[in-house]
């Protein structure tokens, strides 16, 4: 197995060009590698129950190149996102587990900067995601911490502030997680998350967001 | 190995709330540059239009439109803007300069001659009769009508109606070189002028007959509307210019003693339409302004008659400062 990683690594490496296309797909490769090898190296895997969690989050996005406008005066501009999370994870063949979760959000207006903003919006949205996560300490230690990330798609339908016109957007997402668990309280735990969202919007040529929130998951018996 | 413990767990949190601060302070400096006051250093222009006499072309008169014009004109000309103002009127003695010729001259002025580029804001306020035309071009919005919208104007010599669609409206605006355009109608059917391709509005183009469309419904028209977009449609889409309309494609607007309805609570956004108390009425708030307004003073008193409209506006990503709140 080590040794098939191995060729990999050195696959990847001789494939490294100026492409920053190619870059994302690097890193997210080499993520993924060094996940596997983690797991190689350690045995201790999630839970193998339903999990249910709820968390919040902030993040800033980020909106470029509304479609029709002029680039050169529309410029790319920062918008606060917050949201509250809500999901169920439930283990699939070992160690994959799926995510269904439903998200309420809400993104503030932009800078008003040349008299301007990205409007503010508001709503909610449907996620379904795969994930995996490995235990980074021993099993026997009372204090556990899993590493793991979830990746999947997003299928959004937000209101513009002020207005009553709605909008549906679908987007793709990857949240690298550490789960912190105790072992007197082997049910419940708490995950830091570094969620990261690209949204598919028809209207602006870019929309992706990156943020930290907390996620509490009490794992059913 | 338990003071190592002890360590482990009292540090955690530290470190957790040391993640979260970082981003917690990101969003509260997000929020008040929001809120800083921006120098907004750029031109702003305006053609104003009003027209109320219409008897000689034989249409029906109306009775507050021209004053709309010339309270819209005052109110930007407070703003800093420069406005041309065009009323046909018989209040005093019969003017009319709210013509097709000027309107067509009035615009290539700005395009050509003003001096205006892709920095500075342009708006075209309108204020009179709106009408239907048969046939137009199709609409993507469920919902929506194939019929062309127009705004109605009378010829030089007062003797004839000349209808202004929404499509040629539309090449009209395209003409003028600011980012940020602005079309607001006080004008029945106006809704009819927004070409909103990726927006649902829960506020149908007909509400006088089917009121407000269900939440499923209207989030059932946002996906059609997503999945089925090839590009912004005929008519004014949010990229040429925003667009407040008085009402519906297929409704009325209506007008009191002193002003349209729409313009009145227009006219009073600009000082109580911050809505989000940042020092600007974008054209989002001004919108939010006339609809909440003319649902509460409007609709509640004169629906039980079967009197009822909503403003209508363009969606897109993007807003504009319409007002700087006094």
């Amino acid at each position: 197995m080590k040794d098939k990683i191995a060729v990999a690594d050195r696959l990847i490496i001789c494939n490294i060009n100026n492409n920053m296309a190619r870059k994302t797909t690097l890193l997210v490769l080499l993520l993924l590698t060094f996940l596997l090898q983690s797991a190689a190296a350690d045995s201790g895997e999630r839970t193998r129950r339903p999990v249910l969690g709820i968390g919040a989050k902030g993040a800033v996005a980020v909106a470029d190149d509304p479609l029709g406008g002029s680039p050169e005066f529309f410029t790319p501009k920062a918008q606060a996102v917050g949201a509250l999370t809500a999901l169920l994870d439930i283990p699939l063949f070992s160690p994959l587990y799926l995510g269904i979760g439903f998200q309420l959000h809400g993104t503030t207006i932009s800078s008003l900067e040349g008299g301007w903003v990205y409007k503010s919006h508001w709503g909610g949205g449907f996620r379904l995601s795969a994930g995996y996560g490995f235990l980074l300490s021993e099993p026997s230690r009372p204090l556990q911490l899993t590493l793991g990330a979830n990746a999947g798609g997003s299928f959004n339908v937000d209101l513009y502030t002020f207005t009553t016109l709605f909008f549906f957007y679908p987007g793709i997402f990857l949240e690298p997680y550490l789960e912190l668990n105790h072992s007197r309280r082997k049910n419940s735990s708490i995950a830091l998350v570094l969620p990261i969202d690209y949204y598919f919007r028809r209207d602006l040529e870019f929309y992706g967001s990156i943020g930290i929130g907390a996620v509490w998951r009490y794992t059913l018996q | 190995m338990s003071m190592m413990h002890r360590l482990v767990r009292s540090s955690t949190p530290r470190r957790i709330a040391g993640a979260l601060l970082p981003a917690l302070i990101l969003a509260a400096s997000l929020a008040l540059l929001a809120s800083c006051t921006f120098d907004l250093d750029y031109d702003k222009y305006a053609i104003v239009y009003g027209v109320s006499d219409y008897s000689p072309a034989g249409y029906t008169d109306l009775s507050s439109t021209d004053d709309d014009a010339m309270d819209i004109n005052d109110l930007l000309i407070s703003q800093g803007f420069q406005v041309v103002l065009r009323v046909t009127t018989e209040d005093v003695t019969p003017i009319n300069e709210a013509h097709d010729t000027n309107l067509i001259g009035d615009f290539n002025y700005a395009a050509t001659s003003a001096n205006l580029d892709k920095d500075d804001l342009f708006i075209f306020y309108f204020s009179g009769h709106g009408t239907q035309l048969d046939p137009g071009s199709s609409e993507q919005t469920p919902g929506t009508d194939d019929m062309d919208e127009a705004i109605v104007l009378v010829n030089q010599a007062l003797d004839d109606i000349v209808y202004f669609t929404d499509d040629e409206l539309a090449n009209l605006v395209r003409t003028i070189p600011c980012a940020r355009k602005v079309v607001i109608l006080d004008a029945c059917y106006s809704g009819g002028v927004i070409s909103n391709s990726l927006e649902a509005d829960a506020i149908p183009p007909n509400y006088s007959e089917d009121g407000s469309n269900g939440l499923f419904e209207t989030l059932g028209n946002a996906i059609y509307l997503y999945s089925n977009f090839q590009d912004y449609g005929s008519d004014i889409p949010p990229s040429l210019a925003l667009v407040i309309a008085a009402s519906g494609e297929q409704d009325v607007a209506y007008e009191t003693d002193g002003n349209g309805v729409m313009t009145f609570y227009l006219l009073e956004s600009a000082s109580n339409g911050d809505l989000n108390r940042d020092g600007y009425v974008t054209v989002s708030e001004a919108y939010f302004y006339i609809y909440r307004n003319i649902d509460e003073h409007f609709n509640m008193v004169y629906g039980p008659s079967g009197y009822v409209f909503f403003p209508h506006v363009s969606g897109g990503p993007v807003d504009y400062v319409l007002f700087i709140s006094p």
